[in-house]
């Protein structure tokens, strides 16, 4: 009956009439900037950050989550009709989404689509309210050995299940863990790898850390490769799938929504991998596998429901243990920081409201996003016929205001333009961006854990392992690291992230 | 010997080069002891953990079944080194630099800037960054307008289909709707207007 109490608490919160139109322009927003091409939510909601300085926190979050869900449902719209990942999670969706649309059905594709989208995330709600409670009742409990071993496992689970080459990855989290100490150091006050720069006593601002290696880096890349589309934008057609596609489809929206909702609680995960494994799963489940990747509904179906699942429940780390599972959680945190909340266990218990409010907010959001978004189709094709040439620009203004008007700092604009060298480079040599913003966040909680517990242990290293759960975490890590080492599982990894290329 | 991963063999070198960066510049600090450790100690650490792990990778790009050419991106090295070695004094005399005079600062920080972003990559890469690096350096002396104009037309120039008439349509809109947006409805601010005319 708890959770009833809880659950009517959060939606009077996130019914109130201000958190509802908060809600809605996130979702909107995430929707246009997922039918966009070449704009991501890290992007999204970097840019926004210092506009949401001004709300109340409740619904500065709300806003923002509603912008990573909303991507995953505009995702799909342009993977099915043009043929390019609006999103990096609707990759596997163009597989057979775009293959329906060229047979005449982007209508039924956008549809399902759509209704999986909205199952799924009314499922990730309820996964949401049911396993924060009891994760982060667990998280009060940690002292600061266990949340050292914690974010340790963290980063190297999440580099693990990220693709790419592990070793680089584990790079880029080191890298980002030494980027998160550059400024005052908060025990001694010694100002490190500051330079004698005054603005960079207080640290790399992670909105130019953000903006430079997924904003810019998105635009160049963009920018770099001609445009070649072809798209079905005139002939979408009857939205609703027959029965006979809801019959078909029923199963794998169900199994997908499971996998997707238990993927996206791992560091990690969330909507990229949750629905790259649908798709190998539906595919290796289905009787008639070899229709996949020719239009077959159920891989669309699947992976976008297991989006969206996973886009949803990634938020579990962050409200329960305060860890950023992806890039986009990272940013999360971040604007709780400039809200001035400590992300932790003890948000649940210290503002119920906000706690609860946001997980209600994104039934609300997935309510309107399903609402709204099926009419809203033909807006949204309009939009893609809007040529990028004309819209990077505005992309890059967008991205330059923002980090500008985050501290009212010229220093914050020229910051951006070296990590958007920086992660270039980084996308020539193959080494994800994401790692180092997970690392980047962590960096400082993680020095100040790992120096509590020396201090508490007396100096003595073995307290890592000598406390159970600290331990476990640790044994997690190391096995994750010898399982990735064994050639079988690295060949199976790199197939499962084949289908991105 | 022959690289066969060169994307393997410049991470190496990139990896190898921050970690032993940071570990150098850790030596100005504190080190401290394992029990009360100062602010060199984690620092040193990872920087040290990261040189090793850039070790391995650089000497596995030898090794490597991966075929990838050495040359990833263009360089300007010509451009480079001039930009890095303003950036030594810069480290060493510090405190000169911040109590140097605004212009001097300014003009210095934009030579640095500028030669760094135009060292790499194609045109469309640094085009990009050295307009929003302009719009950093104008948007205050200048104000957002002019910025706004310099960055879209800037960047929009990066791009492989340029046509004056539509960058400055877009230019001309996007200024009218930042002012209008952020300045008057978001309340940001910001100086519409060059400084010097308030």
């Amino acid at each position: 009956m708890e959770l009833f109490n809880n659950l009517i608490l959060g939606f009077q919160v996130a019914l109130s009439f201000q958190n509802v139109l908060y809600c809605l322009a996130g979702v909107m927003l995430g929707t246009l900037i997922g039918v966009l091409p070449g704009i991501g939510p890290v992007t999204t909601i970097a840019m926004l950050l210092p506009l949401t300085f001004t709300l109340p926190p409740i619904s500065a979050l709300i806003m923002l989550a509603g912008i990573y869900y909303g991507a995953q449902y505009g995702g799909s719209t342009t993977a099915i009709l043009v043929n390019i990942p609006g999103e990096s999670s609707a990759v596997v969706t163009c597989l057979d989404g775009y293959q329906m649309a060229r047979q005449g059905r982007a209508g039924p594709a956008l549809g399902i689509a759509a209704i999986g989208s909205f199952f799924a995330g009314t499922v990730a709600t309820l996964v949401i309210a049911l396993a924060a409670p009891p994760l982060a009742e667990v998280a009060l409990k940690f002292g600061p050995a266990e949340y050292f071993s914690l974010m340790a496992a963290g980063l190297i689970l999440a580099v693990v299940l990220a693709r790419g080459s592990v070793i680089k990855a584990i790079c880029m989290v080191l890298l980002g863990l030494l980027l998160g100490l550059v400024g005052t150091d908060v025990n001694s006050g010694t100002q490190r790898f500051a330079f004698s720069i005054s603005e960079l006593s207080d640290g790399i601002g992670f909105v130019a850390v953000a903006l430079g290696m997924f904003g810019y880096t998105e635009v160049i890349r963009n920018v770099e490769l001609k445009e070649h589309r072809e798209s079905f934008t005139k002939k979408v057609g009857s939205l609703l799938p027959s029965y006979e596609d809801l019959k078909v489809c029923a199963i794998p929206i169900l199994r997908c929504t499971i996998l997707g909702s238990a993927l996206g609680i791992l560091p990690g995960g969330g909507a990229l991998l949750s629905s790259f494994a649908a798709y190998t799963i539906e595919k290796k489940l289905a009787k008639d596998s070899d229709t996949f990747g020719f239009g077959n509904i159920k891989g669309v179906a699947g992976p976008e429901s297991a989006n969206n699942a996973g886009a949803q429940t990634s938020f579990i780390p962050l409200l329960t243990l305060g860890i950023p599972s992806n890039a986009i959680m990272a940013m999360m945190i971040g604007a709780m920081m400039i809200q001035g909340i400590a992300p932790g266990p003890q948000i649940m218990t210290e503002r119920p409201q906000l706690f609860w409010g946001m997980i209600a907010s994104m039934w609300v959001g997935n309510l309107m996003l399903v609402i709204l978004n099926l009419p809203l189709i033909g807006m949204w094709i309009k939009l893609l016929e809007v040529p990028y040439r004309m819209l990077y620009p505005a992309i890059l203004l967008f991205c330059a205001i923002g980090v500008f008007s985050l501290q009212n700092s010229p220093f914050d604009v020229m910051q951006t333009t070296l990590f958007g060298v920086f992660g270039y480079v980084c996308l020539k040599l193959e080494a994800e961006p994401a790692p180092l913003m997970l690392g980047f966040i962590l960096g400082p909680l993680m020095e100040e854990n790992l120096r509590r517990a020396m201090l508490l242990s007396r100096g003595d290293a073995l307290v890592f392992f000598q406390r159970p759960i600290s331990a476990g975490f640790l044994i997690v890590a190391i096995g994750a690291l010898i399982i990735m080492a064994l050639p079988a599982i690295r060949t199976k990894r790199e197939e499962a992230f084949a289908g991105e290329d | 010997m022959r690289i066969t991963n060169g994307k393997d063999f410049w991470a190496g070198l990139m990896f190898m080069g921050f970690g032993l960066a940071f570990m150098f510049v850790s030596r100005n600090y504190p080190m401290g002891s394992a029990l009360r450790m100062g602010p060199a100690y984690f620092p040193t650490v990872l920087g040290g953990l990261m040189a090793v792990l850039g070790a391995i990778i650089f000497l596995r790009s030898f090794f490597s079944k991966l075929e990838h050419p050495l040359k990833q991106m263009r360089v300007r090295v010509y451009l480079l080194i001039p930009s890095l070695l303003l950036t030594i004094p810069m480290y060493y005399w510090g405190e000169w630099f911040v109590g140097a005079p605004e212009w001097a600062r300014w003009i210095g920080g934009a030579i640095t800037l500028g030669f760094f972003l135009a060292s790499w990559g194609d045109p469309s890469l640094f085009i990009i960054l050295l307009a929003v690096a302009a719009f950093g350096y104008l948007v205050r002396p200048a104000g957002l307008a002019i910025a706004t104009v310099v960055l879209i037309i800037g960047s929009a120039w990066a791009g492989h289909e340029f046509k004056w008439k539509e960058a400055s349509f877009l230019a001309v809109g996007m200024a009218i709707f930042a002012v209008w947006v952020f300045v008057r409805g978001l309340g940001l601010s910001m100086n519409v207007w060059p400084y010097a005319w308030s």
